[in-house]
């Protein structure tokens, strides 16, 4: 697709620099959620923020407006500075990522690069929604989590959100100003977003793999609350906020504006507070707020289903035979013969500290959570809840945490613990675009 | 204050490397009810934590001999020498 608008930044693909190549590394038998930066060849090094703000894969993830047809108009700096933000489709670009992954011992190591280079794989998400055999060059994702045009939509209880009453015509948007729109099932919420146009869906389960990679390559760090912010996840707001908004409930803000905080990549957190949005990179509530569905991973009670890394699985809440690829072993977790943390019986739940690994690598990107030892400040600092046994469908995936959730929520947050008729006023999803 | 499903150990040992213990120090263990999305109830424990290191005396040979020497000092002894929860506690203190 063609684009049009301010863009300065360093045109990426262009030329082979080893410097943009950078990695992380996790050593499994350290309880730190710090990891260790890596240059090409794999050497520690040291890398500041100004290195991400001019990276040809960082730097390039900036908010735009979008068109149906996926004509993205940029402001003049990441946070989206000259955009009018109440557009329908205020989206955040992400460039092609690729990457590589190795295991040695029990340290596993991620890279990214903005080039094909040796060893490396273009990252999944770009080959999702149509482009199997054209990858695209960019995943446009919501820069809010989506509100709603067109149905029937009306005030979703004390919430803060919007439920819709009829679905039909209703499409996702993603715009400041608005509540976000709750209380659908992951299937009304894909076909809301299917609705928009070819290429359009809700955030599917590869391109928040990416987001999460990639944030855990620009802060070196698994702890998301500590490194950016602590999110929207007070235990004592009672609602969602608006989108591009801070609180609105407790004492602070009273649903102020809050782009003059952010920087001009389009990050902002409170480390302190828990009232505010964590923003990365212009994705406002990356974590925290409000549950986002995640469709493209399903799990049974002895199987991961993972949408089809090379893009011809077709994304639902429940993916169809043929849209999947499977891993049995390590199986799942559940309440029953595989079980890590708190046993609530028919599930467990805790704080992650071990990755579900497979031997054909399967889930070598996909940061799903296998052991539930850990605490919120070490190893991935943020809370899994397990399949839940005995569901009489397959179990969907919600990502980031809740705004109740405190130091449980993150970008590492997961929750498998429903079937794919859940539908609630804490559940919403963020509109995405492939092309 | 951190949290956890886990009853945690007082004194965690990361590793060793070159007579240095790389260690998580925990204080103030309170086991509190919670409700889980579900509804359901379990222990999450809340306590206060920190990362340090502390040199070791002697050649201690196992991690199990560390564990031991470490958990002999965790609260006793004197506090210049020994005494690790006294200085993990130190080492949140910021004076003006």
């Amino acid at each position: 697709m063609s684009r049009r608008g301010i863009n300065r930044r360093r045109p990426y693909g262009t030329s082979f620099d080893p410097s943009v190549i950078i990695g992380i590394e996790w050593d499994s038998s350290n309880s730190s959620p710090a990891l260790v930066r890596l240059d090409v060849n794999g050497d520690a090094i040291t890398k500041d923020s100004a290195y991400f703000d001019a990276h040809p894969v960082f730097s390039n993830i900036v908010r735009c407006s979008l068109s149906v047809a996926g004509v993205a108009t940029f402001g003049t700096d990441g946070k989206g500075t000259g955009l009018t933000l109440t557009d329908d489709y205020v989206m955040v670009r992400i460039p092609r990522v690729y990457v590589k992954f190795e295991v040695s011992g029990t340290k596993y190591r991620w890279w990214i690069s903005p080039y094909s280079a040796p060893g490396f794989e273009l990252h999944p998400a770009f080959f999702q929604r149509g482009h199997s055999v054209s990858p695209a060059e960019q995943v446009y994702v919501g820069a809010y989590t989506a509100g709603a045009n067109g149905g029937t939509t009306a005030a979703n209880g004390v919430t803060n959100t919007i439920a819709a009453s009829n679905w039909t015509g209703l499409k996702l948007t993603s715009k400041s100003g608005v509540k976000s729109l709750t209380s659908g099932t992951v299937a009304q919420m894909e076909t809301a977003g299917n609705l928009i146009g070819t290429g359009w869906g809700l955030m599917n389960f590869w391109t928040w793999s990416l987001m999460q990679l990639l944030f855990y390559v620009e802060y070196a760090h698994f702890d998301s609350q500590l490194k950016l912010g602590q999110g929207r996840t007070n235990g004592s707001n009672t609602a969602a906020s608006i989108n591009g908004t801070y609180l609105d409930q407790v004492g602070e803000g009273a649903g102020a504006d809050v782009q003059s905080l952010l920087s001009v990549n389009g990050s902002y957190g409170d480390t302190v507070g828990s009232y505010r949005p964590a923003i990365w990179r212009g994705i406002e509530n990356i974590f925290g707020n409000l549950y986002q569905f995640c469709p493209g991973y399903n799990l049974t009670d002895t199987e991961h289903h993972i949408l089809k890394r090379d893009g011809t699985g077709t994304i639902s809440g429940d993916l169809a035979s043929g849209s999947y690829e499977t891993v049995t072993s390590p199986a799942p977790l559940n309440g029953t013969d595989n079980v890590s943390g708190t046993d609530a019986g028919a599930y467990c739940h805790g704080y992650v500290n071990g990755l579900a690994f497979d031997t054909v690598g399967i889930l070598n990107l996909a940061f799903m959570p296998n052991i539930l030892t850990g605490s919120s400040s070490t190893y991935f600092c943020d809370r899994y809840y397990s399949h839940q046994s005995g569901l009489g469908r397959n179990g969907v995936l919600l990502v980031g945490g809740l705004w109740p959730n405190g130091g449980s929520a993150g970008v590492g947050y997961r929750n498998a613990n429903y079937g794919p008729t859940i539908a609630s006023s804490s559940i919403g999803g963020r509109a995405e675009f492939i092309g | 204050m951190v949290g956890s499903n886990i009853n945690p150990e007082l004194i965690h040992i990361d590793r060793v490397k070159r007579g240095i213990a790389e260690i998580l120090v925990r204080w103030d263990i309170v086991p509190t009810k919670r409700a889980d999305e579900n509804g359901n109830g379990y222990t999450e424990y809340i306590y206060s934590e920190r990362r340090m290191e502390w040199c070791l005396p002697e050649p201690l040979k196992t991690k199990e001999e560390v564990q031991k020497y470490l958990n002999s000092i965790y609260d006793t002894g004197d506090i210049a020498t020994g005494n690790i929860l006294s200085w993990a506690k130190a080492s949140k203190v910021t004076l003006i």
